[in-house]
């Protein structure tokens, strides 16, 4: 190829050439006629011949075009009919300057035919004044009507403002969802907008001609002109970020790093977790999470985990406004999560909105997919241990559409290769599924359903069975109050529960029950008085309650005392009020403030125990007995959320924020991962509610034109009241859970610099993050103490962490991806001496997390390949092959110490020492870019 | 009980998803030369003994004695009395002393360098009584060794105790009886003899302690009555149920933090480390550094209300023995040639002589059955 004819990777290049450069009405070439000499050749010869012959220059991402005979249907023809006959079927959209210049740049779907709606930029409604939409002559050769300028208003009706309002909607071209969190930006003012959950933005501006620049994560870059004349309304339709295939991430969200007032954010699509490699086939949004900076996990196949130092209790999952409480399936070796049924998740660990409240560490806030409002899909996978498949469809064309998804293991077939008995007798189901439902009621009302449900029941041999399910569903409603501003009210209920049997010994064999829910009533509203505030004013108010069960004996020979666990019961309201305000071009401040009030209600006994003394059995008093909704005892706390960003200039930003946050319920867990018996427990009289205070700074640039996005933020946290464990305490069976229980204190801090390159054929991030977490137990009125009264680190602290994550495409069938993970080891307590009692040698334990394990080391690759890409077709099917630590390391998953003979053995346990390989494969009715 | 099924859930996953265990020995550069305290005062007839000790580094086990100390065990009632040290580190009371029920005791230690520890007074229970102790053949199965192993395990019933909350630590003393596997003909001094008395040391009782701590409480149960609580398992891979099992059971009545000590030295003794065990902790026992009382000191005083009870059972019959047994080979026939050349320090030389009239000099281990450790001497209780 020569070099006339330039390669460029990088699309963003392109369309900031566009951007900058080229939107000018194009001049002379379209009259261009091409004679019969480049007819069937092949294209690259064929353009390499037009642009000699014509003085021009092709810039064309070459790799994605297959070879074919460029053809003329006539003879001569006119350049622009002949390149949109050759490569409209490619989905190459074509855009010429005044210069000689000619892109070609993929970017819309393939189509056999475009579909009506497809060009239909502006939707006029008919209650403001509608929008003109004019074309430029610019590309009116190909037919292909593309508006370049919008008019909003009419001269008329804006006679006497000088200051009118914009506002509207930016929708996704292919099924008018809204776009979230998209960016509009004004050139000319140097100010912009960021569409809420539903795609509304507004702005106030003078009347006059703007250029609007539209971006967001998951869609191409869209400029316009814009001509203001009066007051009116503006929706925008704006393209996805669709690829032939969809191998590469491409986020060209270039404003979100610096300009974005959001700090220790993350925001990820499933196309990035399409590529990430898998244990077992099972791609799983957690295991993305945990490639994130500041996230750490105790362990491999353990379930939740840490974020920022905090105890894995401390995060917030919401699907869908649906509290998930329980995250894993099999004890935490996936997610309960189905990827294929995931939109995108977002990740808050620093500033956390003023509307959520009630965990100290993270919001893990999850979009569950909408269903088509066009057509009907379907699609399925098998890997190894799971099978899913996902339908979607319109109810009523472009009013209403449905999802569903599930997602069911038959992993059985394992268990039974095993020869030992034990396993050989196991079984472990699990599954889970979601339906959405969406109803467009008139154009200002919206209502949506979702429902979720997953399970688990597995059986240890004859040893122990453990069954446990989530389910949870939301009815959101969300209306337009008028042009600028919304209201949201949405109804949430979800529920948690297990059931464990144990039938080790006949003697002690028992089984436990354990329900919690959640019922929740929340309502937002969004006001938008102006273009430089966008203030949320919310409330909501949970209901928790939770039946700890019964502790019963299994069968006639168990010796086990039944004990009714009393019930437990709290009710948590908040209100919350918000701001988001541009002081400055370059100064913006997100502020917000939540009071919390919590009570812990009856009907329950309460026991009383000695002033100053430990909660222990031997220092009860007496009882208190509260009736029904009675208030036991009631919290309250006002928490302050702020962060500004300050933008030092185009491609760099400080950001900084400090957030207090009450947290009200938490997990009984005094194992060093969570483990299935572990219940959810409500603060109480005794068990004081956890505060916690964040600090973050962050610098944040932007280089290349958003080549590759670099930050750097550091943050100190200080949690009150933790709740810790006295040592050895028993919580599974405590009929007074206080006394287990001993509060304390955790400081955290860390500095996490990231280095992203979100775009291109090569793609990833790479991270750094040292951080520290560290507990105190000290109470000096009841004398109790943890460690002797000394810090110590937290189970999860890792000083070290580096992620490494990157996504190669080699051709639009095949693609490549890699990610590397290496983390200080652990802490552990070791044992440091033995003793004896009675002739028995028994050891002695350093102090607490005083040691390490090894570091840990991992790298994964997968290839992920995809059918051929023929355009009728009824199936698409991809295969995705993952190879999971590549390098077989024997990470230590726990080392431990056995006696044998009278000496202390250490023993390293790893859970993947050997490489695992998995494939998997996934289809789609249709063709692939349906 | 409550982890192992967690546990083994990793197991199961681990086996699945090719884990691996590996020997490992991080480098422990800490330990801490702490004071050991091991010692009781019961109901049972004295002595009463406490032996004091320094902790050892884990790779070189030992009991280091704590010499010279000044060791005095005081009651509720101000008495006090001294113990002497009987061996290095090893205190005792005359041989007359025993705990008084419904009595608290507790212990004074001075030691050499003036530094002086106390435990708090803690009551001697009544003994609750056991009411039968007994077994049943249970199969242990090892499928990575291909192998499954048989034997006895035996269970516990305790009498209705008299409080709801009551603590247990049994103490297992167990003695059995074996046979040498050839019985002995000739014997060699020098000269060859005439072996008189050919059962003299073919049957011989082994006594051991067993080294495995069981605990109990009462307080979960519907009364305060443990029915068929197993504890000791015993196989055939041994000689110990060869012929005859005397098991010893002393059930002692303890404290609750004497119980707690006990029950987490257990619980972490079993510990695997792994994700869903709890964390293991430093135990300090029930002495404090009066001077220093944030100095740990491990080990526990136990005053303790004993019980015991003695049961004697024959060998399974249902099940196979999996003990290794001698069997002849050529090389035995051909020493019984070369005894005359053997060096005296090793006589006498036990020979034996098949039905067939050959003789032998088979490995004195297998005719002579003290070689295992026993005594010929039958113990008093024994019934044949």
């Amino acid at each position: 190829m020569r070099s006339e004819l330039k390669k460029i990777y990088n699309t963003l290049f392109i369309l900031s050439v566009l951007i900058l450069g080229v939107l000018q009405t194009g001049a002379g070439q379209s009259d261009i006629l091409l004679d019969k000499s480049c007819h069937d050749r092949p294209w690259p010869e064929a353009l390499d011949m037009i642009e000699k012959d014509h003085q021009l220059t092709f810039y064309i991402i070459s790799d994605s075009i297959p070879d074919f005979s460029f053809k003329l249907n006539e003879v001569p023809m006119l350049l622009s009919d002949a390149l949109k006959d050759n490569f409209n079927p490619f989905n190459i959209q074509m855009s010429m300057d005044g210069k000689g210049n000619i892109y070609l740049i993929k970017g819309k779907k393939i189509t056999t035919s475009i579909h009506p709606d497809f060009f239909k930029e502006l939707i006029p409604e008919p209650i403001v004044e509608p929008t003109k939409q004019e074309n430029s002559g610019f590309l009116n050769t190909n037919k292909v009507h593309i508006p370049q300028t919008a008019i909003v208003g009419t001269r008329k009706k804006g006679i006497n403002k000088s200051i009118v309002n914009v506002s509207g909607k930016v929708v996704h071209s292919n099924d008018n969802s809204p776009v979230v969190n998209g960016t509009i930006y004004i050139k000319e003012i140097e100010q912009g907008s960021v569409t809420d959950e539903n795609g509304q933005y507004s702005f106030d501006l003078e009347k006059g001609s703007y250029t609007f620049s539209v971006n967001s994560l998951e869609t191409q870059e869209k400029v316009m002109k814009v001509i203001v004349y009066s007051d009116g309304l503006l929706n925008i339709q704006v393209d996805p970020q669709l690829y032939l295939l969809e191998e590469v991430i491409v986020s060209s969200d270039r404003h979100h790093n610096v300009r974005g007032t959001q700090m220790g954010f993350e925001k990820i699509d499933t196309k990035k977790i399409k590529e990430i490699p898998v244990v077992l086939g099972e791609r799983d949004i957690i295991k993305v999470a945990l490639l994130l900076p500041g996230v750490q996990s105790v362990g491999e196949g353990s379930s939740g985990f840490n974020v920022r130092g905090s105890p894995a209790d401390q995060n917030l999952f919401y699907l869908n406004q649906v509290p998930v409480y329980n995250t894993s399936h099999l004890f935490g070796f996936f997610s309960s999560f189905n990827a294929d049924a995931i939109d995108d998740f977002a990740l808050y660990k620093s500033n956390i909105p003023a509307e959520y409240g009630g965990r100290l560490a993270s919001i893990f806030d999850i979009n569950a997919r909408q269903g088509d409002m066009e057509k009907f899909s379907m699609r399925g996978g098998i890997s190894p241990i799971t099978a899913s498949f996902l339908i979607e469809s319109p109810i009523v064309k472009d009013k209403s559409s449905f999802l569903i998804s599930a997602r069911s293991t038959y992993s059985n077939w394992i268990l039974g290769l095993v020869e030992d008995p034990t396993i050989h007798n196991s079984k472990a189901y699990f599954g889970d599924a979601i339906a959405n439902f969406t109803f467009k009621l008139n154009p200002k009302n919206e209502l949506r359903l979702f429902t979720y449900f997953s399970y688990d029941d597995a059986s240890i041999g004859e040893l122990s069975k453990h069954k446990y399910q989530n389910a949870g569903g939301s009815i959101n409603w969300h209306r337009l109050l008028n042009k600028k501003h919304s209201f949201d009210l949405s109804l949430t209920s979800a529920q948690y529960n297990f059931e464990n049997q144990n039938m080790e010994y006949d003697f002690s064999a028992y089984q436990q029950t354990y329900e919690l829910s959640h019922n929740e009533l929340k309502a937002r509203l969004n006001l938008r008085p102006n273009e430089d505030h966008t203030i949320t004013v919310g409330l909501n108010s949970i209901l928790y309650q939770i039946e700890r069960g019964d502790f019963l004996p299994l069968n006639e020979y168990s010796l086990i005392s039944p004990i009714g666990f009393e019930p437990e019961q709290g009710i948590e309201t908040g209100i919350n009020i918000g701001d988001n305000w541009q002081i400055s071009p370059d100064l913006e401040v997100m502020a917000g403030l939540r009071y919390n009030t919590y009570s812990y209600l009856g009907p329950k006994t309460i026991y009383n125990y000695l002033p100053g003394y430990p909660t222990e059995t031997d220092f009860i008093t007496d009882t208190t007995t509260f009736g029904n909704n009675n208030r036991i005892s009631t919290y309250g706390g006002l928490d302050y959320r702020i962060a500004g960003k300050y933008l030092l200039n185009d491609n760099w930003s400080l950001k900084a924020s400090y957030n207090r946050l009450h947290q009200y319920i938490f997990i009984l867990s005094n194992t060093i991962a969570i483990s299935p018996t572990d219940t959810w427990k409500l603060s109480d009289s005794h068990i004081k509610p956890m505060v916690g205070d964040q600090y973050s700074l962050g610098a944040y640039t932007n280089v290349m034109g958003g080549f590759l996005e670099f930050s750097l933020e550091t943050y100190y946290k200080h949690i009150n009241n933790l709740v810790e464990y006295k040592d050895g305490a028993d919580l599974v069976v405590n009929e007074i859970p206080e006394t287990g229980i001993i509060q304390g204190d955790l400081d955290a801090y860390g500095i996490e610099l990231m280095i992203r390159k979100p775009d291109g054929k090569l793609n990833g991030w790479i991270n750094y993050t040292f951080s520290r977490s560290e507990v105190l137990v000290d109470n000096p009125l009841t004398g109790e103490q943890n460690n002797f009264g000394m810090k110590y680190p937290a189970n999860y602290d890792k000083p070290h962490a580096i992620n490494l994550v990157a996504n190669y495409r080699i051709s639009k069938r095949l693609s490549f991806s890699g990610n590397m993970v290496y983390s200080t080891g652990r802490p552990i307590t070791y044992p440091t001496a033995i003793y004896y009692q009675d002739g028995i040698p028994i050891t002695n334990y350093s102090l607490r997390n005083e040691y390490r394990l090894p570091d840990y080391f991992r790298v994964d690759v997968s290839m992920n390949f995809e059918g051929n890409l023929k355009r009728n077709k009824l199936l698409h099917g991809s295969w995705a092959l993952s190879v999971y630590n590549l390098t077989g390391r024997k990470n230590a998953y726990s080392v431990y110490f056995k006696s044998e003979n009278g000496m202390v053995k250490g023993y390293r346990l790893s859970i993947f020492g050997v490489p695992i390989f998995s494939i998997s494969y996934n289809f789609k009715l249709g063709n692939y870019d349906d | 009980m409550m982890t192992r099924g967690i546990s083994y859930i990793t197991i199961v996953l681990l086996v699945v998803i090719s884990s691996c265990i590996e020997s490992y020995d991080p480098e422990i550069t800490k330990y801490e030369d702490l004071l050991v305290v091991d010692g009781k005062i019961s109901n049972e007839a004295g002595p009463q003994k406490v032996i004091l000790s320094i902790s050892s580094d884990v790779h070189h086990p030992e009991i280091i004695p704590v010499e010279n100390a000044e060791v005095q065990i005081f009651d509720n009632l101000g008495n006090t009395l001294l113990l002497n040290e009987v061996d290095p580190g090893e205190y005792h009371t005359d041989s007359m002393v025993s705990g008084i029920v419904g009595r608290s005791y507790g212990i004074e230690i001075k030691r050499e360098d003036g530094q002086t520890y106390r435990s708090e007074l803690e009551e001697l229970k009544n003994p609750v009584g056991i009411s039968d102790v007994y077994q049943e053949i249970e199969i242990l199965e090892f499928p990575e060794e291909n192998d499954n192993l048989y034997g006895y395990r035996f269970y516990i019933d305790t009498e209705l105790a008299e409080d709801k909350e009551n603590y247990y630590l049994w103490d297992l003393e167990a003695t059995y009886q074996y046979q040498s596997d050839f019985t002995i003909r000739w014997y060699f001094d020098g000269e060859l003899h005439w072996f008189h008395g050919p059962d003299s040391l073919y049957n011989c009782w082994s006594t051991k302690k067993i080294q495995q701590i069981f605990v109990a409480r009462t307080l979960d149960l519907i009364k305060p009555q443990l029915i068929k609580y197993p504890f000791h398992f015993v196989s055939t891979r041994t000689r110990e149920l060869s012929v005859k099992y005397s098991l010893l059971v002393k059930q002692l009545s303890i404290s609750k933090d004497a119980f707690t000590f006990w029950d987490d030295i257990q619980s972490q003794n079993g510990n695997t480390g792994g994700l869903y065990s709890t964390l293991p902790h430093m135990i300090k026992g029930n002495l404090t550094n009066i001077d220093a009382p944030e100095e740990p000191v491990l080990g526990y005083f136990m005053v303790a209300g004993v019980s015991e009870k003695r049961i004697v059972v024959d060998k399974p019959l249902d099940i196979p023995m999996q003990y290794v047994v001698c069997r002849l080979t050529e090389a035995d026939f051909e020493a019984y040639g070369q005894m005359g050349m053997m060096d005296p320090v090793i006589y006498p030389l036990y020979a034996i002589e098949t039905p067939g009239g050959r003789r032998a000099l088979p490995h004195q281990n297998c005719v002579d059955c003290r070689r295992k450790g026993g005594t010929i001497k039958k113990p008093e209780y024994w019934i044949d």
